[in-house]
């Protein structure tokens, strides 16, 4: 069903950067050039430097047919995140329209097609609230790895190779192009020669049927803006169903 | 020698009548192309002279083709609102009558319990006894006569079937056990045919079957099927339906 394949998509795409299994073994020294090196940490820095931001980005997910014809599905992605406790991130595309608030103590998801909810009580920071989702529920929040605060320490313990690719233009902002290779995906990143904000990144499954790629162009970042707590906070919506998570494990 | 030369004088005006005739006669499908709107041409061009009342003509012409032209448009665009208007009233009639037709397979033939059909199940129908009642089973679809007509009821537990149709659904729970579903009824595979069973409970589905009646429970909301109760469940980011009772 290309729904369920779309959402696995979406959240393979979130649990890659940091969380993908199989990581470099430690005897294997990763190979990163010094330049690629450099702009990726000044980008990961950057993002963990702001105890709050927002960000909203164009989405495209591909899946692959079992006849091997890939197709692309098209949305959009929008986050909230106070650190060290608060996030919001909604997600609206073709194949699944989602909605996730967490407010420090639990995490409620809405499915805005059949407007049903559910809420799970959740750790107790953001940190441990994406570990724990995963494993939990079963699935992550799109993008998450970029909202955690160790992210430039977890980043780079995956990554085998990596190297600059070049300049180019995304958005209209000059951006340099970084690739890197996981032992099970591959993934690019677009920063801006500017400041150090990512513009886009694009994250190869290598290991999947037809090697499908998730890839968000991000069209706005706003850093340090006052987030209110009633961003974070849900009110369900008239009429709509509350159900409940399955627990993937106990 | 003069009369010869009469004479090929006249052959020439002869042969120039005949070719006449063919280019007039060649010059007729030109005018179906004219229905379709290509005007002008060369076709037509008669020197100086006649040019400007062949324009005027063919000015009145192409204003009457024009407006014909028009008068089709019209037509196609009031058949296109029509149209419109009859799938929208047919699109909002089938989501009234099956609230499950928003998340059941499309394009799928069925007929919910109760819809009363003066025609006979197909000649491939298979035909069960069960308890005495004969039952026509089709497509995922029980049957029953009533009087002279037909009347689709809900599938009878036990009873097996030779085949289960195309858009039936595999679910299988977490203790491997793998079931069809198709709009509410759960088969499962018995050598080579197929036994309808009870609703597992337990058993997670991607869409209700049709009729549900929604209650919100204190715990959350609940669906209601004749015997069968659903909950929605989130599996894996994924809303699905629960079977809690049966």
């Amino acid at each position: 069903m290309p729904l369920k394949k779309s959402a696995w998509l979406v959240a393979a795409a979130c649990i890659s950067l940091t969380a993908a299994s199989g990581s470099a073994r430690a005897e294997d020294k990763p190979s990163i050039e010094p330049r690629a090196e450099r702009i990726l940490k000044a980008a990961v820095e950057n993002l963990v430097a702001h105890k709050s931001f927002m960000f909203r980005g164009a989405v495209t997910t591909e899946s692959a047919l079992r006849v091997g014809q890939r197709i692309e599905y098209n949305g959009t992605v929008q986050a909230a995140v106070r650190r060290p406790d608060r996030v919001w991130v909604k997600n609206d595309g073709e194949t699944a329209r989602g909605s996730n608030w967490y407010d420090g103590k639990s995490l409620t998801h809405l499915d805005l097609d059949n407007n049903a909810y559910a809420s799970w009580q959740a750790p107790s920071n953001n940190d441990e609230l994406f570990e724990k989702m995963k494993e939990k529920l079963g699935f992550v929040l799109p993008l998450s790895p970029l909202m955690r605060s160790d992210l430039d320490k977890e980043i780079f313990k995956k990554i085998q190779t990596g190297f600059y690719v070049g300049e180019t233009v995304v958005n209209g902002n000059t951006c340099s192009h970084l690739a890197f290779s996981q032992e099970n995906i591959d993934w690019q990143l677009w920063v801006d020669t500017v400041v150090p904000v990512i513009r886009r990144v694009a994250i190869t499954y290598k290991k999947q049927p037809g090697a499908p790629q998730y890839a968000v162009t991000f069209t706005s970042w706003d850093f340090n803006v006052m987030l209110p707590d009633s961003v974070f906070t849900f009110e369900p919506p008239p009429g709509a169903m509350r159900a409940e998570f399955e627990i993937v494990k106990q | 020698m003069r009369n010869d030369m009469v004479g090929t004088k006249g052959k020439f005006a002869m042969y120039g009548a005949v070719l006449a005739g063919v280019l007039l006669a060649l010059a007729q499908p030109a005018a179906a192309w004219d229905d379709w709107g290509y005007g002008g041409g060369y076709g037509g061009y008669g020197g100086y002279d006649s040019f400007d009342r062949q324009e005027d003509r063919e000015s009145s012409e192409e204003s009457a083709r024009e407006a014909g032209r028009q008068v089709r448009r019209e037509e196609v665009e009031k058949k296109k609102e029509a149209n419109a208007a009859e799938h929208a009233a047919y699109t909002d009639a089938i989501m009234a009558e099956s609230k499950a037709s928003v998340q059941a397979p499309r394009g799928v033939y069925y007929r919910k319990p109760g819809f009363i059909s003066g025609e006979a199940p197909g000649s491939g129908a298979q035909v069960i006894e069960e308890s005495g009642v004969k039952v026509f089973y089709e497509q995922g679809i029980f049957w029953v006569k009533q009087g002279t007509q037909y009347v689709v009821v809900n599938a009878p537990y036990g009873v097996v079937v030779d085949t289960i149709p195309a858009a039936t659904t595999r679910v299988a729970n977490r203790q491997g056990e793998e079931y069809g579903y198709f709009f509410g009824t759960f088969f499962q595979r018995k050598d080579k045919k197929f036994v309808v069973v009870k609703p597992p409970v337990g058993m997670n589905v991607t869409y209700l079957p049709d009729g549900y009646i929604t209650e919100g429970a204190k715990d959350g909301t609940i669906y209601k099927v004749g015997n069968t109760t659903f909950k929605p469940v989130f599996v894996l980011g994924v809303l699905v339906y629960q079977v809690v009772a049966s």
